[in-house]
């Protein structure tokens, strides 16, 4: 496996299911090299997942003061920090990421994208913000996968 | 008169399952009160069962926890299939236990590694205490991991798995399919008998709060998926007797109900489990047991990382044992059809006891329903023992005596998600 797409949320949760959303739409297209995997932000089975990945790509939700519902941000590991993602329980990406490093299990290449929201209610169905962003954040994955990572940085099989 | 006091608060209890606050009241030095609030909100669980089908509370309860999932699953087949009248061949109910085996090693790893450790250790949690031991972590991880996968080999995913039902399975492996899990097993073995060993060399206050101890006991073997019920004082009693044992009562300061028995305060989980049934261990457990330290009996609950590491080393050899001996079972499932009456089930969740009761109408419609989880039946418990512990070191600054209770109460692994169906800490000195 040459490429991860990694979709953390809570289908039931409504707008906390995009990123399951995203990375159902990235596996039905089958590419080949590329493998998805869906989480509910449990960090063991995304440090297992990802450690060693040349390229693994994340799609998150993103809750927090100064959002602006559906609107899409890209981080990598490089910027100062990960955003807080959302969580129905006490774990989620952030944890992953942090476990990850101090134990040395990280991707060659990690680009996350997080999607603005405001509604983590109980309940199926996206806002109509969020459910007019999945198309956008699809491609934006769609045009990281095409990106090569860097050789050997960072990483160290399970 | 002066009175002295003091007010201690914490945010949020960390490192435990679920939402809740410990509220304490000290009158000049002295504890006037406590409480441990469950403000989770309730979840109707057993509301909401009544008016579904029958075969519907496996999948349903599955929900109550992310973490124990089969314990949920367990006890209300055997719930429904005690009101129905069926027994279920031997074979599913080893591969029911092999499964719960899964659950007790990916449960018990995530508590022992992630949520207890860094109290002994000194950090303030489990990626601070990566950055300075790595290899306990990955220890963890990789045990962790080995219960995932058992899980989703029986259970077909790890979190909330689908192929449970009623009478048994909707399909089961093969023996060629159960093969790798044994390879896995093998190491994992080995991991969990190196974190015996270095969870015996953490220090632990002596404590012994003189609870009564509630357990399940299958005469055989150490209990997991199904058993009576033993005491540590009285008699052990049938599971049909357990509403006439357990009584449950609402409290202003919790969503959940706080359980006695026969009227006084218990304790089920870990400590309950391996006093009443230390025999029954495996030779390798059983050994790791020993040279950890642990007698016959263990009351301590801060030992308690012990004693799971112990069901860790049982649980993976209790595994291996029932995939040596495994023959596919000549059907997956036994019919159980619908009739009218009550039933009662339990087992062994990771954190104690799990007991359910339906009672069916002969349309196969569920007309009530009661689930009494562990966590719940611990709240008295664990409120005396975080009395007795401020009571004896209230001269404590007020840090100091936060933390005693957050680690005190981590010593239970309280699920209190599961409880509401739970931490803030206030401590009020006056």
């Amino acid at each position: 496996m040459k490429k991860l797409v990694i979709g953390i949320g809570n289908s039931f949760r409504r707008d906390d299911g995009v990123g399951l959303a995203v990375a159902e739409r990235i596996a039905a297209l089958d590419l080949p090299g590329v493998s998805v995997m869906t989480s509910d932000g449990e960090p063991a089975a995304i440090i297992d997942a990802w450690a060693g990945v040349p390229t693994t790509v994340v799609v998150d939700a993103a809750v927090g003061e100064h959002t602006t519902r559906g609107q899409i941000r890209r981080w990598t590991p490089d910027e100062a920090a990960l955003p807080s993602t959302t969580s129905s329980h006490a774990f989620g990406l952030p944890q992953a990421y942090a476990l990850g490093q101090a134990l040395g299990r990280m991707p060659n290449r990690l680009v996350v994208f997080t999607v603005d929201i405001a509604d983590a209610a109980l309940g199926t169905g996206f806002s109509a913000p969020v459910a007019a962003s999945v198309a956008s954040a699809v491609d934006a994955v769609l045009t990281e996968l095409t990106v090569d990572a860097p050789e050997g940085r960072r990483s160290r099989s399970p | 008169m002066n009175t002295d006091t003091r007010t201690l608060a914490v945010g949020a209890l960390t490192r435990v399952e679920g939402e809740g606050a410990l509220n304490v009241t000290l009158v000049d030095g002295t504890v006037h009160s406590v409480e441990l609030n469950i403000y989770e909100p309730p979840r109707f669980f057993e509301a909401f069962l009544r008016g579904r089908s029958y075969t519907e509370p496996p999948d349903i309860t599955a929900r109550v926890c992310g973490i124990c999932p089969v314990a949920y699953q367990v006890s209300a087949c055997n719930a429904i299939e005690d009101a129905c009248g069926v027994t279920i061949d031997p074979e599913l109910v080893m591969l029911r236990r092999l499964l719960y085996c899964g659950e007790w090693i990916h449960s018990h790893a995530l508590h022992i590694f992630l949520l207890h450790m860094p109290d002994f250790l000194g950090y303030p949690d489990a990626i601070e205490m990566a950055k300075d031991h790595p290899e306990l972590i990955e220890r963890g991880l990789a045990l962790k991991k080995a219960g995932n996968r058992l899980m989703e080999q029986i259970g077909g995913r790890a979190i909330h798995p689908i192929n449970v039902r009623l009478g048994g399975f909707y399909s089961t492996p093969t023996s060629a399919e159960l093969a790798p899990l044994a390879e896995m097993l093998r190491r994992a073995l080995d991991d969990a008998l190196y974190t015996v060993r270095k969870v015996a060399e953490f220090d632990f206050p002596d404590a012994d709060f003189g609870h009564e101890l509630l357990s399940l006991s299958d005469g055989l073997s150490y209990p997991i998926e199904n058993g009576v019920i033993a005491r540590s004082e009285g008699e052990p009693f049938a599971v049909e007797a357990f509403t006439s044992h357990v009584v449950e009562t609402q409290v202003p300061h919790s969503t959940a109900l706080h359980a006695t028995l026969d009227g006084g305060r218990y304790l089920t989980g870990p400590l309950a489990r391996y006093s009443l049934n230390r025999d029954k261990l495996s030779a390798t457990a059983s050994q790791a047991a020993a040279e950890a330290g642990l007698g016959r009996q263990c009351r301590n609950p801060f030992a308690s990382i012990v004693v799971r590491a112990v069901e860790v080393v049982y649980a993976i050899d209790e595994a291996l044992r029932i995939i040596s001996e495994y023959r596919r079972p000549v059907r997956p499932f036994v019919e159980v059809h619908a009739r009218s009456g009550a039933g009662h089930g339990v087992s062994e969740a990771p954190r104690g006891l799990l007991y359910h009761r339906y009672e069916i109408g002969d349309d196969g419609i569920i007309r009530a329903a009661t689930i009494v989880p562990p966590t719940a039946q611990n709240q008295a418990a664990i409120e005396h023992e975080m009395g007795q512990l401020v009571a004896a070191n209230a001269t404590l600054d007020d840090d100091a005596l936060t933390s005693l209770c957050e680690r005190a109460i981590r010593n239970h692994d309280p699920c209190i998600s599961c409880s509401a169906h739970f931490l803030t800490l206030t401590v009020e000195r006056r």
